[in-house]
């Protein structure tokens, strides 16, 4: 079994890496949002803490592997391996028309090591911090030579911000954990502006421009629980989260290929050059009750200070940035637990709720989601592993159609993939 | 409990392949939604204006062209021209039934109505003299003078509006053409060539109008009783006396004929540009129509040009290239504001992404077969809408 999940953790470590790589090369797109700075921020919270509207700073089980809290990573016994695979449709309007979206991906891979067993763990992850994924076509005229003409503009964007990251939890006492996460952050973003004449006499242009750049990035979690709290099965957990800001010494390159006397050549056109790009500071917290083993709820929040992101190749976009509120509350009900044998007692079920106020103000409009979610989850049957799958869906309403702004209706389906077993460890009974 | 448990199994599977298969099968429509926010690039029209247009002139070599111009043509506009065609029949081969004093030679020249340049209303007298120099085809200038015996009159026609015309021959004529033919000596060559000369078609004036018999459809004919033979040209040139030429202080004058042609460059102008992606870099030029039909009385024409060349000045023989190579840019006329537009863009980007090879230019009229095309275009004294100007179409960065 553990040469199964060693083989496992490999292969969704590279599907990962491939992933992260596929954000530069997939023909799909998500939000138009994600245009601005380094694109969307995203959560990494897993398809159990999507399906109860949650971050996960505050909530943890024995099945699942979480990204949010560093402070988690010390608790348990078990080598824990997960990898997240989102698929997003995005039903979109605007003043003038409306048009679908769609954008699969694989979200995150991430693999904890107990070092000391219930003590110190260490995380060792890659995931997406932002993302670029547009498409956007527009038809626009221009005059020249006393002649109207039109042209068909594309712009697609790919790729954002991606972590490597090796994190520490500590168990400090059998209430209190700390972690520390510091990660490797490549910013890579890539866009296609591609211009198409009706009058054909006019060539068509296509013009690629990268931006590259890499940081060091600092988070710190800080977990507290506290048995019986209020009765004798219960359980409360208060969790809380920083991400320092991140700094990108970033370069800018943008290159064309025009005919030049007899050949064709790459240029450079436009504002090659370097720019600071940044992240904000992120602030989260929350608590979590376990009302008894089947019933839990959580509130959660989160705090980006965008209005102090940089985004130095372009003001109007940095001008767009304001702070992001994130609020969610949700529950999960287990009644697998109960050890009936009826079929949906195999599952764990959960659903929330959660208010994004956005990362932009555009055009005196903030883009703000609101999200409903739902979440299953199955266990493996096998009590020596606590091996899960877990699904949620979520329906999430963002933006507004005025002021020449765009609409959405998010519809998405979330996977994770929780391997979890005992390694290292020799047993004494089979 | 197993049951069950293959039950949630079998449910699994049946949601993760529902996941697979909704990722696999949704797709996302083509449309313009998110032109708000997601700007669409900013096409941005820049206008530079040409001032420096270099005047030159220089002839052309008038032989071997598909048309053959004759007449005389006082033009309002642009001056005197009268131009003098010159024909020599080629050299038949020995015939068994030699020609003779029972021989008639005849001219036909087959001329284009649409190409008349002059009055087309009145008629145009001509006289035909026998060339008493020695020319080659290949060789003559349009500013050349071949000596003609005007003495010895040995055709003349009048040419009123028609598409052909047959003019007699003397006799005097076809029986000196008759001794080269019918000798069958090995130097029957080259004595022709060396001694026999052709003929002068001379417009007699007054004459107001220019005609151009095609080179294809004109020929000699020698008819014998029943028996006609088609003579073709062997060469065939004409020269032009200019009078009176005008001088056009604020227009670009340009003239086929290679009186007037213009070096252009744009190194200071493209030297300036800011922005790089340059979608289409376009050089106007606007001829000035209402001169042009002001100043033709009524009934008179004019030939209309239809394109002008743009060559790189790259020439080791200036006139044989304006002449008789391709040009690396054209421009044909845009019937909405008769402007003639070239596209430069090419040019304009190799100053901008490294350093011409070439960057003089030659501004021509194409030597059209023969067919005499004169013009005049606004210059940089024009207002801003008719100035010869480079309009850039830049895509915004």
């Amino acid at each position: 079994m553990t040469k199964k999940v060693i083989l496992s953790s490999v292969l969704l470590f590279f599907l990962s890496i491939g992933s992260v790589k596929a954000q530069n090369d997939e023909g799909q797109s998500g939000t138009v949002y994600s245009l601005y700075g380094s694109g969307m921020p995203l959560l990494n919270n897993t398809a159990q803490e999507k399906g109860m509207g949650i971050l996960g700073v505050s909530f943890t089980d024995n099945q699942s592997v979480g990204l949010t809290n560093p402070a988690q990573w010390g608790s348990g016994i078990y080598t824990k391996i997960a990898a997240n695979f989102d698929f997003t449709n995005y039903s979109i309007k605007d003043s003038l028309s409306s048009g679908n979206n769609s954008l699969l991906k694989i979200g995150s891979f991430q693999a904890i090591f107990p070092i000391l067993k219930n003590k110190l763990g260490m995380s060792v992850a890659l995931y997406p911090e932002t993302r670029s994924s547009y498409n956007v076509n527009s038809v626009r005229t221009f005059n020249v030579g006393g002649r109207t003409n039109e042209f068909l503009s594309n712009r697609t964007g790919t790729g954002g911000v991606t972590k490597f990251e090796v994190g520490f939890g500590l168990r400090l006492t059998n209430n209190i954990s700390l972690g520390y996460a510091p990660s490797y952050a490549f910013l890579t973003e890539s866009e296609n502006e591609t211009i198409v004449f009706a009058d054909n006499t006019i060539a068509s242009n296509n013009v690629n421009t990268r931006i590259n750049g890499t940081a060091v990035s600092h988070r710190f979690g800080l977990s507290i629980g506290k048995t019986n709290f209020l009765k004798a099965d219960d359980y409360i957990r208060i969790g809380g989260a920083i991400t320092l800001p991140t700094n990108f010494d970033s370069k800018r390159k943008s290159e064309t290929i025009k005919q030049v006397g007899l050949q064709s050549v790459v240029v450079e056109v436009g504002n090659t050059g370097t720019a600071n790009v940044g992240l904000p500071l992120k602030m989260s917290g929350g608590v979590s009750y376990f009302f008894n083993s089947k019933f839990n709820a959580s509130t959660e929040f989160q705090l980006e200070k965008w209005d102090e992101a940089e985004y130095g190749f372009s003001a109007s976009e940095e001008n767009a940035f304001t702070n992001r509120y994130i609020y969610g509350t949700g529950f999960q009900y287990h009644p697998y637990r109960s050890r009936s044998t009826k079929f949906f007692s195999k599952f764990k079920y959960s659903a929330g709720i959660s208010y994004d106020s956005g990362h932009l103000e555009i055009n005196n409009n903030k883009i703000e989601t609101l999200w409903f979610s739902a979440g299953l989850g199955l266990v493996s049957p096998d009590l020596r592993t606590n091996s899960s799958f877990d699904l949620s869906f979520q329906y999430g309403l963002r933006g507004t159609i005025s002021n020449s702004l765009v609409k959405e209706n998010i519809f998405a389906i979330n996977l994770s993939v929780n391997l979890t077993e005992l390694m290292f460890l020799r047993r004494k009974l089979n | 409990m197993q049951k069950s448990i293959s039950k949630a199994a079998i449910t699994w599977r049946l949601i993760l392949s529902g996941f697979i298969v909704i990722s696999l099968i949704s797709c996302e429509d083509t449309n313009t939604v998110g032109g708000g926010v997601v700007e669409p690039v900013d096409i941005i029209i820049d206008t530079l204006y040409v001032n420096d247009f270099e005047q030159q002139q220089l002839d052309i070599f008038s032989g071997g062209l598909s048309n053959l111009p004759m007449g005389k043509y006082s033009d309002p506009l642009f001056g005197d021209f009268e131009i003098t065609g010159y024909i020599k029949p080629v050299l038949l081969t020995t015939p068994t039934n030699p020609l003779n004093d029972s021989t008639d030679l005849k001219l036909l020249l087959t001329t284009n109505l649409d190409r008349a340049y002059g009055d087309t209303t009145e008629a145009v007298d001509f006289s035909i003299y026998k060339v008493t120099q020695r020319w080659r085809e290949n060789e003559v200038l349009a500013t050349d003078n071949i000596t003609y015996d005007s003495g010895n009159l040995l055709g003349s026609f009048t040419y009123v509006d028609q598409d052909s015309i047959i003019i007699d021959i003397s006799e005097s004529y076809l029986l000196e053409y008759a001794e080269y033919v019918n000798n069958d000596d090995d130097d029957r060559d080259s004595l022709y060539n060396f001694e026999f000369f052709g003929l002068a078609i001379v417009p007699d004036a007054p004459s107001s109008q220019i005609i151009f018999p095609s080179i294809i459809d004109s020929k000699f004919l020698t008819i014998k009783e029943t028996d006609t033979v088609s003579v073709a040209f062997r060469d065939h040139a004409f020269t032009v006396n200019r009078a009176n030429e005008s001088v056009f202080n604020d227009r670009i004058y340009l003239n086929n004929f290679l009186e007037s042609f213009y070096r252009i460059n744009f190194e200071d102008l493209a030297n300036g540009i800011d922005p790089k992606n340059i979608l289409k870099a376009d050089l106007y030029l606007y001829e000035d129509r209402l001169q042009m039909g002001n100043s033709l009385p009524v009934n008179h024409t004019r030939p209309e040009i239809e394109f002008l060349d743009l060559r790189y000045a790259n020439s080791q023989n200036l006139r044989y290239d304006l002449q008789l190579v391709q040009p690396d840019f054209v421009a044909f006329r845009d019937t909405l504001d008769n402007s003639f537009k070239f596209d430069i863009t090419q040019h304009i980007n190799s100053y901008l992404f490294g350093e011409p090879s070439e960057k003089e230019f030659y501004l021509t009229l194409g030597v059209n077969g023969g067919i005499l095309n004169a013009s005049t275009f606004y210059d940089s004294s024009a207002t801003t809408e008719l100035r010869p100007k480079i309009i850039l179409t830049i895509a915004s960065e």
